[in-house]
């Protein structure tokens, strides 16, 4: 290779090396302030929580110390019976909050999957229910649920039946704070469905009827099955959201009566805002993140099992 | 000579900022504003409308900001122990005294107080309503806002049936089941009495109450140190009290808490109520009571061969001790132009009911005829219990321990042993973290 040849290709490349240094500069100086947010605002946070785990630390009792005690706050978690039994009362709710939402959700999308001139506005009037801020939706179910001077207890009284106190029995507590977030989210649910009964593919569907299927057999053997990664996802986000429940409760029982409706969220709060244990609070927080943890990873391997099969 | 018109230049444009952004606290021996924190009761909003007569005589001005009663401790305390100085008045409600006073919160307020003894007319106080802020022999508040339990009944329904107005434990709950229509169907009310049952704060203070009517004591002295006392006997006689007393209330007793429990006697569904002295408002206003005019006064219930000792609690004002000079004295000068008689009697002409923490006003014939329950609280201040809620620092725990497991007891999930016990375990170990 002659030397000008030579030199014109060291000079390509020193050019391409500081075309690409400069790419490189650019992408990181774009990344960077999303980066530092990040760290800010989220792991920061999460790693000052951990450490904060580690230690014996009461917000208004400064005379106690900053004592760094190892693990022993997640063993006393452990063998904590308000801990596990908030752990059951969140499952309890997510059990049944959730089963509700997917089978009234998926009702309501079927029922609105069709063209007809009334769907629009009933889907609109639907949607409401979300938009409203949870706090809200707690304050109102709290007055509609009161043993007393509640709207339910009115009728219920009208036809015979006499007063449930609904929020001091701890046989009821836990059902109406269950009503109260199904009437809130099952529109999310149905419009997820719906999103997914919009996709299905209409030759399937078509040869189907051709086959004179029942409407039943249709749902059955056609629809649910190719609505399984749907249904998995709206599990998914459900799920976690209902694990994490904390304004309905707070508003509407403070976990109460007794810990009937103490839900982990709720159980957490008590230690770290009531207690000002925060070390303590802490760990809850990291033994919650943890299951929620499991749980979300159980539903994505799924969900990755089913695309990969499909 | 650009060097110079820099200068000149950042001259002119920073120091109006600093005049601007200097603390407004820092201005003399004096500051000319201060803060109050105030739980929502009566008091605050009287203070709403006092406020500004002081501001108009001193040219101090005087912020407001207003709690309810959780989240006024919880932001008091964080502002006492976080040093972020944003209240340099606090209202401390008498459980509360241990928490703030024991480790140097509040400012001593004795010296103050004897140099302006002539203007405060200590004489005045009931001793129980004065030595209620006290901690140990300091005085660090002064009452503001005092609250006493009583009895709460229908003299109309009580002088028709001829039952005896009680005294005893076991004359209230022998009224409760009278008044019960489902153990009595002759009864003129459906039950016969409405108390705090809601988990938490609520049925906690209402055990307490309980207990010092019994006789018990939740926290006592012993060898030198604190010890739980909550499942002694007397303890466990009044959770069983309030067990027994279930039948006689509504349906929704576990969901009353303070206002709601006047409301079932304000609609005539209860016949009693024992509860504080300062919500006689909520019962005696004929737009929204149904009762006003009928209701009687009597001193809180007592085991019998015991005296009857009343509940006291209500709020003091103290001075922030992490607050500069300059507002610890602007802070004394407002606490000291509401704490004479006069102070106080414009206090309940702004309609604070429970500003009556003096003999002058308690005895005084035109409030009693506002104010009918008053010449029962002159009775009841005299022989006030101020500690049957505890006011060592660990009150705090010991109202949470006691807010669930008693609540479990009325639910049926535990006796009442073993609720007391759960509860005394985590006050104990309290206890033993405060040593």
């Amino acid at each position: 290779m002659s030397g000008a040849a030579g030199g014109q290709e060291n000079s390509t490349a020193t050019s391409a090396r500081v075309y690409s240094k400069q790419r490189n500069f650019f992408k990181w100086a774009m990344l960077l302030p999303t980066i530092i947010i990040l760290l800010i605002l989220t792991i920061y946070p999460l790693l000052y929580m951990v450490w904060t785990s580690l230690h014996s630390w009461n917000l208004t009792k400064p005379q106690y110390g900053y004592k760094f005690v190892g693990l022993h706050n997640f063993a006393t978690a452990l063998s904590d019976s308000r801990f596990l039994g908030s752990v059951l009362t969140s499952l309890t709710f997510v059990v049944l909050a959730v089963a509700f939402e997917l089978a009234l959700g998926f009702a309501l999308a079927l029922l609105l999957n069709r063209a007809r001139w009334y769907v629009a506005p009933m889907r609109l009037a639907l949607l409401l229910p979300m938009m409203v801020t949870p706090i809200v939706v707690g304050l109102v179910f709290l007055m509609m649920f009161n043993g007393t001077h509640g709207v339910f207890n009115f009728f219920l009284d009208s036809l015979g039946f006499g007063k449930i106190p609904f929020l001091a029995d701890p046989k009821t507590a836990l059902l109406a704070v269950v009503i109260a977030d199904v009437w809130q989210w099952t529109p999310f649910v149905m419009l997820i469905f719906m999103a997914g009964l919009a996709t299905l593919p209409d030759a399937v569907l078509e040869a189907g009827r051709t086959d004179c299927v029942s409407w039943f057999q249709e749902l059955w053997y056609i629809t649910l099955p190719l609505l399984k990664p749907v249904i998995l996802v709206t599990l998914l986000i459900r799920t976690i959201d209902a694990f994490r429940l904390f304004d309905l409760v707070y508003v509407m029982t403070k976990g109460g009566p007794g810990t009937a409706t103490e839900t982990l969220s709720m159980y957490i709060y008590v230690q770290g805002f009531d207690k000002f244990e925060m070390g303590y609070a802490s760990a809850l927080a990291i033994l919650m993140l943890v299951m929620v943890n499991i749980v979300a990873q159980f539903f994505i391997r799924t969900i990755y099992v089913e695309e990969s099969a499909a | 000579m650009m060097t110079w018109i820099r200068l000149i230049a950042v001259t002119v444009l920073i120091v109006p900022l600093l005049l601007v952004v200097a603390p407004a606290y820092a201005e003399g021996p004096m500051a000319t504003e201060i803060t109050i924190a105030s739980v929502g009761d009566p008091y605050a909003t009287a203070l709403d409308k006092a406020i500004p007569e002081f501001t108009a005589l001193t040219g101090i001005k005087v912020n407001q900001e207003v709690f309810d009663y959780d989240n006024g401790r919880k932001k008091q305390l964080l502002d006492a122990t976080g040093g972020s100085t944003l209240y340099d008045i606090y209202s401390i409600d008498v459980p509360w005294v241990g928490e703030f006073d024991d480790p140097g919160y509040m400012v001593p307020l004795d010296d103050m107080i004897a140099a302006e003894a002539a203007n405060i007319v200590l004489d005045d106080y009931p001793q129980p309503v004065w030595d209620a802020h006290k901690w140990n022999g300091v005085q660090y508040q002064i009452p503001l806002a005092t609250g006493v339990e009583m009895l709460f009944y229908r003299k109309d329904l009580f002088e028709q049936d001829g039952i005896k107005v009680p005294e005893t434990t076991q004359e209230f709950l022998d009224a409760c089941k009278h008044f019960t229509k489902a153990l009595n169907p002759d009864s003129p009310t459906e039950y016969g009495c409405a108390q705090n049952g809601q988990k938490g704060a609520a049925i906690a203070q209402q055990w307490m109450s309980w207990n010092s009517a019994f006789g018990g004591v939740p926290i006592i002295e012993q060898d030198g140190k604190l010890v739980a006392n909550m499942s002694s006997p007397e303890g466990i006689k009044a959770a069983e009290f309030m067990k027994e007393m279930l039948p006689t209330m509504p349906p929704n007793a576990l969901e009353l808490a303070w206002d709601s429990v006047f409301e079932e006697i304000a609609q005539g569904r209860v016949a009693m109520a024992p509860q504080w002295a300062s919500r006689v408002f909520l019962i005696e206003n004929p737009e929204k009571s149904a009762v006003s005019g009928k209701i009687g006064y009597a001193l809180f219930p007592h085991d019998e061969g015991l005296p009857s000792r009343p509940g006291l609690g209500g709020y003091g004002m103290g001075i922030n001790a992490g607050v500069s000079d300059e507002r610890k004295a602007a802070a004394w000068e407002f606490m000291k132009w509401l704490a004479n008689p006069a102070g106080e009697k414009m206090l309940v002409k702004y309609g604070d009911n429970a500003a009556a923490n003096r003999y002058s006003s308690l005895a005084n014939c035109e409030y009693q005829a506002f104010y009918p329950n008053w010449p029962v609280m002159l009775e009841s201040y005299q022989r006030a219990n101020y500690n049957f809620r505890t006011r060592y620092p660990a009150y705090n725990t010991m109202s949470d321990a006691l807010g669930v497991e008693i609540s479990e007891m009325m639910l049926g999930n535990k006796t009442a042993q073993e609720a007391l016990d759960a509860a005394q375990a985590v006050v104990a170990e309290e206890l033993a973290r405060m040593e």
